[in-house]
């Protein structure tokens, strides 16, 4: 991995009027590294995404592609990043060579530089043998490797593929993610969001979670996890006098993220097995009549849904 | 020995040629393969989508059918008259009714819908992320109306060769026909983009397709009109000379309107941090230069009549109320992109501050070309003093250089108090062009209009015709001024000091502002973008002195490197 970022986001803001889109953003992204960005829909994701297309404009802050900046550098920028977004964008009457093609020499390929890059990209697609086929006429999962052609006809050091999974059958994902890891073994720094964390964990080098416009957890998968395995969910149900329990619960300070619903309570408790018996002993040590205590280790999808909906306010 | 088997051999000789042939055709495919790679992507890509389009289809075997039954009807019409009756002027009529039709509404309609529905179809994106620049997007789309025009010119083209054979029109006629058609029809498709490029929104597409319609019905009535009114009886009454002199007005006005539009839709596709005013600037100076050289002409031809001042003067404060509306518009900050090309000098700042965009600057530029066209007019009415009065007429001359003064005040206070609006509304939303102009034209209407009302909701003024009241509406001051001869010599030079006053006033409470944006100072190209423009434009030192060029054959004695 090199010392200097091909993706960089500079405390980047976005308003659209009294909401705040994208709120003081910032991460790096290397060469050869695949990067999830993960959120729920309305996150900002696909905001901040634009931001570094050059497609939107931050309100403050700047974005960098391998050090040129979005705001002043567009053209620059523009050479080297692939951005494939979140819908097809196709043209009537055009079939897949005439598509790739266009592209192709939009971005300035001439002559058996631009045969080359069609030849690759198709052979990468999977689409040599649809070359002739209208593109309308299309499945989904074939106008997504399309678009995948599409962003790396010009051979971009940076791509930035939104949502590309959206919509695929189980099989033409797997093959995606196949392709996306052949995208980072070529070199290439891929920033990809998806508001599914599971189908980034196996692909993404690191993640960043996005809730409400702000970036609240950044790492990698690995670090994630261990966090993951370090704290414990608990689940108490009590009978008797409940709204005592409530307060107990809300007065120790070794807990975390305390949800009651009734009398059911939900609870993060950073320890391990001893650290939880400790605590249920404690709790029938203080007259709580605890009912049903059971603990589970977190998963993936608990954090991102931790950190996206408890802390961000 | 081989030869002779070869020529002997029927098969071989076939075999022979025929790869001949494949050779000079592979020849031929490399040499339009290298010519096609030249051309614009989006012509290319366009082009072949029309070719596969149902629309271009239908119209064009329409076309070709319509004109053959024009010309079956024709001649039946005409029956044994066909040999001695000269009936092409009336088949041309015709045929150029036929042809105006694609060429006025259905290929400029076509290059709005083509850049409107790139951003229906989410296509714009694609294009906008590519390295594709506004020019060539611009340029791409009007390439493509080209061909298409290309190709209903051809379809027509015999049937118009045809009523040269029927007699009754000349080469001549048909041919300044032709070119009329042409230029109007990429005229038309040039603001049919220019209308596509400024509609952003989705509502905004809507009103503007109607509005684009409507001006394309108009503009092909009217060119048909004025086609079937010309080979009625304009060619007859318009001499030759009459029409070299016509035709090269109006090129020079069509050239520049052309430039300005496709400058202008360029500007509105651009990204923002790109310079977006200065080649506007540009072809607005141009514009003003052509014209100042029209008018002059045309003075000094026609007898030197100071009517022909006048028009010139007011003509000029419309075109710079309406550029310095949407110049006044745009934002006071540059972008760091535009900041790297400012000059360095605090001379050169103050020289080329006219042209860097901001609304300041703006608002200076509008005024300082306003006020360059009426020095021209006080330069023309002291050379006319020197002209002898049998060679013109006599000047009347308060009532002239008073509406100079009063065209220049009103230009100056209505767009300065405009532009102190827009910068206030700035401070809470960002206001675009067409709002700038809206909002100028909505102050000037009050400005005009709020005394008018007073003055006809007062029973004791309603009927006192102009007064004092009226002071701030430019129209009526300006057409009792000209028209009337309403006012004495001492009321114009009391309505100049009073309206001189107020407009050099905003002019001064304008000019912080305009100070401000031309104090804007160079910035230094970022090391990243210094570096990257070295590799992709390398500078080849050469040795200054025969020691380095010893060293340099030193280091390269095969001269491989060269």
């Amino acid at each position: 991995m090199s010392s200097h970022p091909q993706i960089e986001l500079r405390q980047v803001n976005r308003w659209f009027g009294d909401t705040h889109a994208v709120n003081d953003v910032s991460f790096e992204v290397y060469a050869g590294e695949v990067f999830g960005y993960i959120g729920p829909n309305g996150a900002g994701k696909t905001t901040s995404m634009r931001i570094l297309a050059t497609l939107d404009e931050a309100t403050s802050g700047d974005a960098l592609v391998d050090g040129f900046s979005v705001v002043e550098d567009p053209d620059r920028v523009r050479r080297r990043l692939g951005f494939m977004p979140d819908y097809f964008g196709t043209y009537d009457n055009v079939d897949v060579h005439e598509y790739l093609d266009f592209f192709a020499r939009a971005y300035g390929l001439r002559g058996t530089e631009r045969s080359r890059a069609l030849a690759f990209v198709e052979d990468f697609t999977g689409l040599d043998k649809l070359s002739t086929k209208p593109i309308n006429g299309l499945s989904k999962g074939m106008k997504q490797r399309l678009c995948l052609g599409r962003t790396m006809i010009h051979d971009p050091s940076v791509m930035v593929l939104d949502e590309p999974a959206a919509g695929l059958d189980p099989r033409a994902r797997i093959e995606l993610r196949e392709m996306i890891g052949r995208l980072a073994d070529l070199g290439k720094a891929v920033l990809i969001s998806s508001h599914i964390l599971t189908e980034l964990a196996e692909v993404c080098d690191r993640v960043g979670i996005i809730e409400q416009g702000q970036l609240v957890a950044v790492g990698s998968v690995d670090d994630i996890s261990r966090k993951a395995e370090a704290t414990a969910m608990v689940e108490v149900r009590f009978v008797g006098d409940v709204p005592r329990a409530h307060q107990w619960l809300h007065d120790r300070r070794d807990l975390h993220e305390v949800r009651i619903d009734e009398r059911k309570a939900t609870l993060t408790h950073a320890g391990d097995e001893a650290a939880q018996a400790q605590l249920l002993r404690e709790m029938i040590q203080a007259g709580l009549k605890v009912v049903e205590f059971r603990c589970r280790t977190k998963s993936l999808e608990d954090i991102f849904l931790e950190v996206t909906e408890g802390r961000v306010q | 020995m081989s030869d002779a088997v070869a020529i002997d051999n029927p098969t071989v000789a076939d075999e022979g040629q025929s790869s001949a042939w494949r050779q000079r055709l592979a020849v031929l495919d490399k040499w339009l393969e290298a010519a096609g790679d030249r051309l614009n992507p989006i012509l290319v890509k366009e082009t072949r989508q029309a070719i596969k389009s149902k629309q271009f289809a239908i119209t064009f075997v329409l076309l070709l059918m319509l004109c053959w039954i024009v010309t079956i009807g024709g001649l039946t019409l005409l029956g044994p008259g066909v040999y001695y009756s000269a009936a092409g002027g009336e088949l041309l009529k015709a045929y150029m009714f036929l042809l105006l039709f694609p060429l006025a509404v259905v290929v400029p309609f076509s290059a709005f819908r083509s850049l409107s529905s790139e951003r229906e179809e989410n296509t714009y994106d694609l294009l906008r992320v590519s390295t594709l620049s506004p020019h060539q997007i611009v340029r791409g789309k009007l390439g493509s109306a080209a061909v298409q025009m290309g190709v209903y010119l051809s379809a027509v083209a015999p049937c118009i060769a045809f009523t040269y054979l029927l007699r009754g029109v000349d080469v001549v006629t048909i041919a300044v026909m032709l070119l009329y058609a042409t230029l109007g029809s990429l005229g038309l498709a040039m603001t049919s983009l220019f209308m596509a490029a400024l509609a952003q929104g989705k509502h905004g597409q809507v009103l503007l397709s109607v509005g684009v319609v409507t001006m394309l019905l108009g503009s092909f009535a009217g060119s048909a009109g004025l086609a079937i009114a010309y080979l009625d009886e304009g060619r007859y009454e318009v001499s030759r000379e009459e029409l070299r002199i016509f035709s090269a007005g109006a090129l020079t006005f069509y050239l520049t309107t052309f430039a300005l539009l496709y400058l202008a839709a360029v500007a509105l596709i651009s990204y923002r941090s790109e310079n977006r005013s200065t080649s506007l600037r540009w072809a607005m100076i141009v514009q003003q230069a052509a014209f100042i050289g029209w008018m002059a002409w045309a003075w000094l031809r026609f007898n030197y009549e100071p009517e022909g001042l006048i028009v010139a003067l007011i003509i000029g404060a419309i075109y710079w109320y309406a550029m310095g509306t949407m110049l006044t518009s745009e934002s006071p900050e540059l972008s760091n992109r535009v900041r790297r090309r400012l000059p360095q000098s605090s001379m050169g700042r103050l020289v080329r501050g006219l042209l860097n965009p901001g609304p300041g600057t703006g608002y200076l530029f509008a005024v300082a070309c306003f006020t360059g066209l009426c020095l021209m007019a006080c330069a023309a009415l002291v050379y006319v003093q020197y002209v002898p009065l049998s060679q013109r007429r006599n000047y009347q001359y308060p009532e002239i250089i008073g509406g100079m003064i009063l065209l220049w005040c009103y230009l100056v206070t209505y767009l300065g108090v405009g532009k102190l609006i827009i910068a206030g509304i700035n401070r809470l939303v960002p206001v675009n062009a067409i709002a700038g102009f809206l909002l100028h034209v909505i102050f000037l209407m009050a400005g005009a209009g709020i005394p008018l009302v007073i003055q006809l909701s007062l029973r004791s003024m309603r009927n006192a015709g102009y007064t004092a009241l009226q002071l701030s509406n430019p129209f009526w001051t300006l057409g009792e001024l000209l028209e009337g001869g309403g006012f004495s010599d001492k009321e114009i030079i009391l309505q100049s000091i009073v309206l001189g006053a107020v407009a050099v006033c905003i002019l001064m409470v304008n000019m912080p502002g305009t100070a401000r944006e031309f104090m804007q100072g160079r910035v230094a190209l970022p090391q990243r973008v210094a570096q990257d423009e070295a590799e992709l434009h390398p500078v080849e030192i050469k040795p200054q002195n025969p020691w380095e060029e010893e060293a340099e054959a030193a280091a390269d004695p095969d001269g491989t490197e060269a």
